[in-house]
């Protein structure tokens, strides 16, 4: 069986290299898909992080100081207008992100409170952050303004903010680990890990059924589980490839520090030798259950074209758990038995961890041991199926 | 040698029900003989060369090869066979020589031996000016010679024919037949099912005719047409089967 297995892990190896499909789906996407992500988040952070003008339309003022003031500051671009309603018109027309009214000039002495009104659309991100900084810049104003109050009073300023807080920021900053990009990455290494072996599992045996070689292969001395085996073991090389594929793809990028996604890597690109080998253990654990499973399924199908229907429908329990691990921090859930023990997702959390330096073990140990697990099944499964003479035959 | 005793073989189809698509078959082919299995098609005797070939298992009965039982014996049996028909297709994206090197390879031999059994291969089907292209690239003869290669690679005892000229041009048919000659010619069993009268009456010595999953005739040529008592063997082929005539 040894020998067998060899044979045929050898020589699916050495179709698949050969393949299109195989470097198209499992080399040259991960790459483009993750460079296409990177340059996007880099675009998206530089242009939320970069000093950018509130874009403000704001009613005509009779304070004279004001209205010179506004006007000469930088952080913002202002399209004066006669009426809150004009304002509102531009910013439902997205001509400018938010509009503001500010109250009049009020009368010395006097103790009542002003209002300025500002309209926004919350449905556009950009307004939304224009409007929020127009909050804070009025809500320092109005800390300057009740610091002055208190201070003609004779009270101490200070008490304008009775209680400040003090913030520090323990989330982690070394390599990786202080990298935006790595939420998304533990994603796109589970989705490729499937993705990169669906390019190519339907020809593997539905494919050899449809095309009549599987016969042949019967037909030699090989143990039908060892042709099963060595399947699957050939498919794991390629979503292994197709996952490391989108970890390269990162660092590559990280590499080449460019402009435009030089905030996405601020703390560098490095990564402990011991949670590089746990990342690996937990990505091997889960090419195994994704390639025995995609083989059962393929071997199940009686031609290419129904493989594929199976397996299109079976990637989206691939992609609801790994979708989730992106929002399970906002769940709290993150650390609760059950994600340690849901296949897929606890390697996507996990990986998380791992890559930002902080590996639960919990979670790396259910990773690894529900991956396995179900590894072993469907290897079962994929044998049995090769073994029933009406699934092998069927066409 | 092949031996069949009583092999019968059911398909439990959910809409049919059991379709008993080889029902007790007896025969034996003989080293140094053609042995025909004659038969319209869906007779059963793909079914029965898949038995044979141990890639299915028989209902009921026993059947042997070289002595090796094709249920208990499986990877005996399929050491001792040689299997080529149209549908045993070759991989398209190895080249000729890569493929036959993957069935050495799974047939046990392996460094200097399987070398030679490759070469030894390509030089007895004359593919040398092919075998290190792809298997997509070739014509379907050169395939053919390919898959004789790949079909003999461990020199096999039996050898079964499942419909091997069918959709192949004459040029290409001829070298199939000459090779099954070659192989009777060398003492191997050698089972041909076809329902091609020409290729029986120039290759078979003895012939068994199946209809419906059942043998309904065997013996020589001549045997079947005295028994039917026909000038030929395509009469005495349709009087067996189609006693009644044939339906326009």
């Amino acid at each position: 069986m040894k020998l067998g297995v060899q044979q045929v892990f050898l020589k699916e190896l050495r179709e698949m290299a050969r393949d299109k499909r195989v470097l198209q789906g499992a080399l040259v996407m991960p790459v483009f898909i993750i460079a296409l992500f990177v340059l996007l988040m880099g675009v998206i952070s530089s242009s939320i992080t970069e000093s950018r003008p509130v874009s403000l339309a704001l009613v005509e003022t009779d304070n004279q100081e004001l209205r010179e003031q506004l006007s000469a500051a930088k952080e913002f671009e202002i399209t004066w207008v006669e009426s809150m309603s004009q304002a509102e018109a531009l910013v439902r027309e997205k001509a400018v992100n938010v509009g503001l009214k500010l109250p009049p000039a009020s009368a010395p002495g006097s103790m009542e409170p002003l209002t300025a009104e500002l309209a926004l659309r919350k449905d556009e991100p950009l307004s939304a952050i224009d409007a929020a900084r127009v909050r804070a810049i009025i809500d320092a104003n109005n800390k300057v303004a009740v610091g002055m109050m208190l201070e003609s009073q004779g009270i101490n300023k200070e008490l304008a903010e009775p209680i400040r807080i003090k913030e520090t920021d323990l989330s982690v900053k070394e390599g990786l680990g202080g990298s935006q990009i790595v939420d998304l990455l533990p994603y796109l290494i589970v989705l490729w890990a499937f993705y990169g072996g669906m390019s190519i599992v339907a020809d593997l045996v539905a494919g050899e059924k449809e095309r009549g070689t599987m016969e042949t292969l019967l037909i030699s001395p090989v143990r039908r589980a060892a042709v099963a085996l060595g399947k699957i073991l050939a498919l794991m090389v390629v979503c292994f490839v197709s996952a490391m594929t989108t970890l390269i793809g990162v660092f590559s990028l990280g590499l080449l520090k460019l402009e435009i996604t030089k905030n996405l890597f601020p703390s560098g690109l490095s990564i402990s030798f011991a949670n590089v080998v746990i990342a690996l253990g937990m990505l091997i654990a889960l090419v195994a259950f994704f390639s025995a499973l995609m083989v059962a399924v393929s071997a199940y199908a009686r031609n290419i074209r129904e493989a594929q229907t199976y397996l299109g429908a079976l990637s989206f329990l691939v992609l609801l758990p790994a979708v989730f691990s992106q929002v399970i921090g906002f769940t709290g859930a993150e650390n609760a038995k059950w994600v340690a023990w849901t296949p897929i997702l606890n390697t996507a959390v996990g990986l998380r961890g791992v890559i930002k330096g902080e590996p639960d073990l919990m979670l790396v140990t259910g990773s690894v041991v529900s991956s396995l697990v179900l590894a072993f099944l469907f290897l079962r499964i994929a044998m049995q199926l090769f073994r029933r003479e009406e699934i092998v035959l069927r066409v | 040698m092949v031996e069949t005793e009583n092999v019968v073989k059911i398909f439990r189809d959910p809409k049919r029900g059991d379709i008993r698509a080889v029902d007790g078959v007896t025969f034996r082919a003989h080293p140094g003989k053609i042995h025909g299995l004659l038969g319209v098609n869906g007779a059963g005797k793909t079914t029965l060369m898949r038995i044979l070939s141990t890639v299915i298992r028989p209902t009921e009965g026993t059947a042997k090869v070289c002595g090796f039982d094709v249920v208990n014996q499986g990877p005996e049996v399929r050491n001792s066979i040689g299997f080529l028909s149209t549908t045993t297709a070759l991989y398209g994206r190895l080249t000729g020589r890569e493929m036959l090197e993957y069935f050495a390879g799974l047939y046990g031999f392996s460094g200097v031996e399987l070398k030679q059994r490759v070469d030894a291969a390509i030089a007895r089907t004359n593919a040398e000016a092919f075998a290190d292209q792809l298997c997509d690239k070739l014509s379907t003869g050169q395939k053919q010679r390919i898959s004789i290669g790949r079909a003999t690679i461990h020199d096999p005892q039996v050898l079964f024919f499942d419909e091997p000229t069918a959709g192949l041009d004459i040029l290409a048919a001829q070298t199939i037949i000459g090779f099954i000659e070659q192989m009777r010619d060398l003492g191997k069993t050698v089972l041909l099912s076809t329902h091609i009268m020409s290729e029986v009456e120039r290759l078979c010595e003895e012939i068994t005719i199946i209809h419906h999953g059942r043998i309904m005739g065997e013996g020589t040529i001549d045997q079947l047409k005295s028994q039917t008592g026909q000038e030929t063997l395509e009469k005495a082929f349709l009087s067996i089967v189609a006693p009644e005539g044939v339906a326009l």
